[in-house]
């Protein structure tokens, strides 16, 4: 689904981020990325989401190298990618409902449609009595569940999430994970950066670590089995 | 307290579902909703709710700053409504210029040894011909009795021994030749006949009234030039005002697959808004600005001894007007937009 070939970014500050990456995610598979804070966990997620472009190397995403994709086709990648930050990027002068059907009008789904669709991923996250709510009155957990709703609602081929557990306490945490694994259980590829190795332990995909902008020895890399699923 | 409250609430769906056996029907009915693919919806579809939704989305916007609206659609009205007056005066002014070439005469001066005799055939000749619709003989001694008459000199006149004035035909020129070009090559032609001194066209003043009219036709351009240009850099600088307020909706709509398109259409609706709305206060503005000036028209239609009706804007110069309004908001919001664009490229 998403495959790195040596893939480098270095940034204009001549800082680099990244320095030769080899990466293969399959379809249907489900990732962590880990490695200290600016061992470029963040610019590997921004260059599959075209939010970036490698200074060498190919991003090839379902057998398309990204470097060859015309500029009027990188909103149509973009909605096959969903992206979490860890702040959630919610648009405060809306509902909840809004924030979450807007890549539905983006995509130009009818309202019954949205309407359906948005409430399925509310459901999903568990805020479907929060839809009227402005996001500025949720929680922290609150507001990162509106912005996994806002990335799935449109059922996306790979969701590409950076630190989404960040601000987070522990318990809240555990839930988005595991709402994670079961979008991964239908059929969504997800390639997840973390630092909170405490946390993914007690989850049994495979890990890649990344250190100094490079992927790490692949001992640290989980079993085989979990590899492909 | 609340958040407290919140996450123990909320927290648990997710945890729960996934135990509940009735959880993957959920998530295949998911699944079988995102089969419908807008994709495989009709475009026309797509692309009418997308333009209901960036209508709407850019009435939300003006809305939501109704102080530089206000201000954009008063200056643009004002940047229109000036031309326009000038269009309204040039014309008022016009029409009237056929008017004006019907009372232009041209004075023939006879020679002054010509006899009565064949003078008159010389008048008899030029009532027959078609481009002239008028002729007027005055006698020279008419002309002396009437100089004497109006200037109050009846006494003087024995001081001089004859009268010094010669014999005069008045003529004007058919309808048909209304343009100074064809007076003057008629007067020409009335100047080489064998009885005629001179022949002189009385209308200098019409001359100048055209000379100024070209004059006012001419700075009314220059001007619509000046101000198309601030009307595009007005609406365009509000719309960049506008899209600095809806930064973070531009970045997380491009975030989510929102083309350029879907991004630069609320922008291009607001300016057509604002164009619009501009022209309408542009309307009215001259509609108020020509009634206050109806007096000094009127007056300087009876300095030239004519009248001038009025006419404010016809039905084609109000759509006219809107039509540039609209284009000139169009315009503006384009280059605002893609500047925009350009500059949050994500």
């Amino acid at each position: 689904m998403i495959k790195l070939q040596k893939v480098r970014k270095r940034y204009f500050d001549n800082h680099a981020a990244l320095r030769g990456i080899d990466l293969e995610i399959k379809a249907e598979e489900m990732v962590f990325l880990t490695g200290h804070s600016g061992a470029g966990k963040s610019t590997l997620l921004r260059l599959i989401a075209l939010l970036e472009r490698p200074s060498a190397g190919k991003v090839i995403f379902d057998g398309v190298d990204l470097a060859t994709l015309a500029p009027n086709k990188i909103p149509q990648h973009r909605r096959r990618v969903g992206v979490i930050f860890q702040n959630p990027t919610l648009l405060y002068d809306r509902s909840v409902y809004e924030n979450i059907a807007l890549p539905l009008q983006v995509n130009g789904y009818t309202p019954a449609e949205i309407q359906s669709r948005v409430q399925a991923s509310l459901d999903l996250v568990g805020l479907l009595k929060k839809a009227d709510k402005n996001p500025v009155i949720l929680s922290g957990g609150e507001q990162q569940r509106v912005g996994i709703a806002r990335a799935i609602v449109t059922r996306p081929d790979v969701i590409l999430a950076d630190e989404p557990t960040g601000n987070l306490d522990p318990e809240l945490s555990r839930d988005i994970m595991n709402l994670f694994r079961r979008l991964n259980q239908v059929g969504i590829t997800l390639l997840i950066a973390t630092h909170d190795l405490e946390l993914i332990k007690s989850f049994d995909f495979r890990q890649v670590e990344l250190k100094n902008g490079l992927v790490y020895s692949p001992e640290n890399a989980s079993p085989a089995g979990a590899a492909i699923q | 307290m609340i958040s407290k409250k919140n996450r123990g609430a909320t927290r648990k769906p997710p945890t729960e579902s996934l135990q509940k056996p009735q959880e993957p029907t959920k998530v295949e009915k998911k699944k079988s909703t995102a089969a419908t693919n807008p994709a495989e919806r009709s475009n026309l579809k797509v692309w009418l709710s997308h333009h209901k939704l960036a209508l709407t989305n850019a009435i939300n916007r003006i809305k939501k700053s109704p102080i530089p609206t206000a201000l954009t659609i008063l200056v643009v009205g004002v940047a229109l409504a000036l031309p326009a007056s000038l269009q309204v005066i040039i014309k008022n002014v016009e029409p009237s210029q056929t008017a004006l070439s019907e009372q232009a005469q041209i004075t023939l001066f006879i020679e002054v040894d010509a006899k009565p005799a064949s003078i008159d055939a010389f008048v008899a000749e030029l009532k027959t011909r078609q481009d002239i619709s008028d002729v007027e003989y005055i006698p020279a001694s008419k002309a002396w009795e009437e100089f004497q008459h109006t200037t109050g000199l009846s006494g003087s006149s024995s001081l001089l021994e004859k009268n010094p004035l010669p014999h005069t035909v008045i003529i004007r020129p058919s309808t048909e030749i209304q343009d100074t070009v064809r007076i003057e090559s008629l007067r020409k032609e009335l100047q080489v006949l064998p009885l005629v001194d001179l022949a002189k066209i009385d209308m200098l003043w019409v001359e100048r009234l055209y000379a100024i009219i070209d004059f006012v036709k001419l700075t009314s351009i220059s001007i619509s030039i000046f101000l198309i240009f601030t009307v595009l850099i007005v609406i365009g600088n509000t719309i960049k005002m506008l899209g600095q307020n809806f930064h973070d909706e531009i970045i997380v709509s491009k975030l989510v697959g929102a083309s350029d398109g879907y991004v630069r259409r609320p922008f291009l609706y607001s300016g057509v808004l604002y164009g619009f709305a501009g022209s309408c206060c542009a309307i009215l503005f001259v509609f108020i600005g020509v009634l206050l000036l109806t007096p000094q028209l009127d007056q300087i239609a009876a300095l030239y001894q004519t009248q001038i009706d009025i006419t404010i804007l016809s039905m084609s110069d109000i759509l006219s007007l809107l039509f540039i309004g609209i284009i000139l908001g169009l315009g503006g919001a384009w280059i605002s937009a893609n500047r925009l664009i350009n500059k949050m490229a994500v």
